[in-house]
């Protein structure tokens, strides 16, 4: 039986089409990703599914939860048959302890309290929280705080979750745990999920139907495997897995392997072929030299850096990858003089970074800290300098980098309102309307979907091309493989195997893009799905 | 954790209540300096010697400060010490002056000892009982502050990683900061505050009556400690507003028995005395381990 179905609806605000005439229909028990462009309109199709959460509007169409219609149901049902969970893990929360948090539903349900506790201590234990059930939520990082909303949200016990890019807020590796979390939620609890999300490399493998929307339409509602088809044509492929992408890439259609294994056994009856490297580009002068570092926040903490030399080259697109709380991002502080090391100089064109002619600017991990205006424009606009344009060319600045950054729809939003993506776009046109020469990025590609990605990457080429020197801390592998010119790995506080992307990735064995490890053994030196297609054709040539 | 902030916390409201009123009240020289070593000693036996130090210099400052302005500036009484810029210093003056001081510093030893253990958890277990709405109230204004001060960090940080800062004069820099710091405070509020549809969504007033997931019994020695409190401060409150000691133009003669100081003593000292209990029960008990 339907748990859950939606007829023809159709939202209007303020003379925007945003969901044109949408129809499906969730069975109990699926786990079903919902995903498409930017600004496609599947935020607002799951807030139609929650009542209590839809934005002001002209609606036409029927939702129906377990047959009946969402409107008449009483509201105790619907705030506890439907659980929903939002991008921002500090928009959600309500409370300041964290069993306070989980018990909030409950109380407000009137639940009895030994139920209640029984159902708190049910689900803390299946989330492993009961350890920190008295930390205040302030002190939590961002996975823990968005998993006390989902176990808030579970202890209500819904019959259907629905999420709204839940991780666009984490770092990778909380948000492959989180979606981890929600596969064994699906699996051993049978819970329904209806997931909007942008990191389509895990969850494919994992779920069980795909929705792809565009432009407010519904256009395909299929299987995992028979998406790729339906996008063919489409810029959005490049949002599948590294082993789908090489299959339709190279020709192939119908029964597309999904995981990185399949991916393996599929280029496995193509000859080896090595791949050439890039040659060895002539080397500007040296801009940023980092001699014998040593750093930590007080004097009673470990290092967080030791002993640690590098140089960084006029130009470079140089990419420091590494896991959790290893200092990656305290490393761009030193180099922005925003942290002193204690031991050891970091020099740019031979003087501290504080005392630079140059511009050196920051993009921090939470791009949110850099908004001041109400809406994007403003913020853009207020971002020149002053002193440095007339009013009017400032406009057609600001206008002109929106247009490069593909935000020009947002200018009249509120920045705090946006997709964690879109956030993290108009943040780095913040910065570029500063006219950086040395740009430091952390975690630039949070939330993005791979059309930002992309546009991101031949952003930061182009400023390359300017002799703009970029350095990124990031998680995303894929990201670092497709836009660096050399890669770091921070750890044990120090830089270790510093090398061109293409080696760097091919003698990792698992902390290595999804294209190396399929290509693994058969391909060195192939570390995206394109390198790999490039090696295939290769191939074809020489026969 | 302290022993003693396991009693129910109206006990623990009414205790603080009974000694800061008892205290003023009173403004009895011996019970001022009982409140005080009270304070001070409770105040040690939470935080250890080392942190405590700190307090101790700085609230001895306090004290000093107080005890000298005082009867420099006031100069009624009758017995004269000494003068200073032809005015009399006199020994009632000194007297009250100490006495103030005591009392100023044993209030912010109690209050700082009484927001330690009176945590936002135990705070709204004493509201609910009141009503569900004020709760959440307190609860996310609770959260406010400490939100604030992160993101008023992380704020500062990013703008002065894109030299947000960097401007020649001074005022700018001001109006800069402060535009910053109004930013954060809306910023702040609204995530902490204004979440009706998140909370709407979570079922908030659907139920006409909200329970509760904590409860915290008031067990029969939290009534009768508390009861005990109340007939104490009652007694104690009719006695001192009709011989509550004066100062002008002569200090008062004290009519109050010796056995009054040692029960009021005993009051003071009652949260220092029961740690202090608890922490040799605990090593007795850990020695047999």
């Amino acid at each position: 039986m339907a748990i859950l179905t939606v007829e023809n609806l159709n939202f209007q605000y303020e003379e925007q089409h945003v969901l044109r005439d949408v129809s499906f229909s969730i069975k109990r028990g699926e786990f079903i990703t919902l995903f498409g462009p930017t600004g496609s309109g599947k935020s607002t199709l799951l807030k139609m599914m929650k009542r209590e959460m839809r934005p002001n509007g002209k609606l036409s169409g029927t939702v129906y939860v377990n047959g009946e219609k969402i409107d008449e149901l009483p509201a105790s049902t619907t705030a506890t048959a439907i659980g929903y969970i939002m991008q921002n893990p500090e928009e959600q929360i309500i409370m300041e302890k964290v069993w306070q948090e989980l018990a909030f539903g409950l109380e407000n349900m009137g639940v009895s309290t030994v139920d209640m506790q029984q159902k708190i201590a049910e689900v803390a234990s299946f989330f492993g929280i009961h350890n920190w059930l008295h930390e205040s939520i302030s002190d939590l990082s961002g996975g823990q705080k968005q998993l006390v909303n989902l176990a808030a949200v579970l202890a209500m016990e819904p019959d259907i979750l629905l999420l709204d890019e839940p991780t666009s807020q984490l770092d990778p590796i909380a948000a492959s745990e989180f979606l981890t979390l929600l596969e064994k939620i699906n699996r051993e609890l049978g819970i329904t999920i209806l997931l909007v999300e942008h990191r389509l490399e895990e969850l494919l493998p994992v779920c069980d139907r795909v929705l792809f929307m565009e432009n407010g339409s519904l256009l395909y509602d299929t299987t995992p495997k028979a998406i790729g088809n339906s996008l063919l044509e489409h810029p959005m492929l490049d949002a599948l897995t590294t082993a789908m992408r090489v299959y339709y890439k190279l020709g192939f259609r119908d029964e597309t392997p999904v995981t990185v294994r399949e991916g393996m056994d599929f280029i496995q009856h193509y000859p080896p072929a090595i791949l050439p490297t890039d040659p060895m580009r002539k080397k500007h002068p040296p801009l940023i030299t980092v001699k014998d570092l040593y750093f930590r926040y007080n004097r009673k903490s470990d290092d967080l850096l030791a002993d640690m030399t590098f140089t960084v080259h006029r130009g470079e697109i140089f990419t420091i990858v590494g896991g959790n709380g290893v200092g990656k991002s305290s490393l761009l502080k030193v180099l922005a003089g925003l942290h002193k090391p204690y031991a050891g100089k970091v020099r740019i064109d031979d003087v501290a970074p504080g005392k630079w002619k140059g511009n050196i600017v920051l993009l921090p991990q939470n791009a949110q800290a850099l908004f001041m205006y109400s809406t994007v424009q403003e913020e853009l606009i207020h971002a020149i300098p002053v002193q440095k344009m007339p009013e009017e060319q400032r406009e057609t600045t600001v206008s002109s980098m929106m247009k490069q950054l593909h935000i020009e729809h947002l200018s009249e939003r509120n920045p705090f309102d946006l997709s964690g993506g879109e956030q993290q776009k108009t943040a780095l046109a913040k910065l570029l309307l500063l006219k950086p020469d040395i740009l430091l990025l952390d975690e630039p590609t949070r939330g993005m979907d791979v059309m930002s990605k992309k546009e991101v990457t031949e952003l930061i080429r182009t400023l390359q091309k300017q002799n703009i020197t970029t350095i990124i801390v990031t998680h995303d592998i894929e990201f670092a493989a497709e836009v660096s010119t050399r890669v770091g790995m921070l750890f044990d506080q120090s830089l270790i195997a510093i090398n061109h992307p293409k080696t760097f990735f091919t003698s990792n064995r698992f902390y290595t893009t999804a294209a190396s490890k399929i290509a693994r053994g058969l391909f060195p030196y192939a570390i995206t799905a394109e390198d790999i297609v490039d090696a295939v054709n290769l191939n074809n040539r020489r026969n | 954790m302290s022993a003693f902030s396991n009693f129910h916390p109206l006990l623990l409201l009414v205790y603080v209540t009974v000694v800061l009123v008892t205290m003023f009240s009173s403004f009895h020289p011996i019970i001022v300096a009982l409140a005080m070593i009270g304070g001070i000693l409770y105040f040690l036996m939470l935080h250890g010697v080392r942190t405590a130090t700190k307090d101790l210099i700085y609230y001895s400052f306090v004290f000093l400060l107080i005890a000298v302005a005082y009867p420099a500036t006031v100069h009624n009484g009758f017995t004269p010490l000494f003068f200073l810029h032809e005015h009399a210093v006199t020994l009632e003056a000194v007297t009250k002056g100490l006495v103030i001081a005591g009392a100023v510093v044993a209030t912010s030893f109690w209050t700082k000892s009484y927001f330690e253990i009176f945590t936002t958890n135990t705070l709204l277990a004493v509201l609910t009982k009141v009503s569900a709405s004020p709760r959440i109230l307190v609860s996310m204004l609770w959260r406010f502050i400490p939100l604030f001060k992160i993101k008023w960090r992380e704020n500062q940080m990013a703008q002065r990683g894109i030299g947000y800062y960097k401007v020649g004069s001074r005022v700018e820099k001001f109006r800069r900061a402060f535009a910053l710091w109004r930013q954060t405070l809306v910023q702040t509020a609204e995530f902490s505050i204004v979440k009706p549809d998140v909370m709407k969504a979570r079922g908030y007033g659907i139920a006409k009556e909200r329970t509760r997931y904590k409860t915290r019994r008031f067990t029969k020695r939290d009534g009768i400690l508390t009861a005990g409190l109340v007939l104490f401060l009652l007694y104690y409150i009719g006695y001192f507003t009709q011989h509550q000691t004066q100062y002008y133009p002569e200090i008062s003669e004290q009519t109050l028995g010796a056995e009054h100081y040692v029960i009021i003593g005993l009051l003071m000292l009652l949260p220092f005395i029961y740690e202090a209990k608890e922490r040799v029960k605990w090593r007795y008990l850990q020695s047999k381990i």
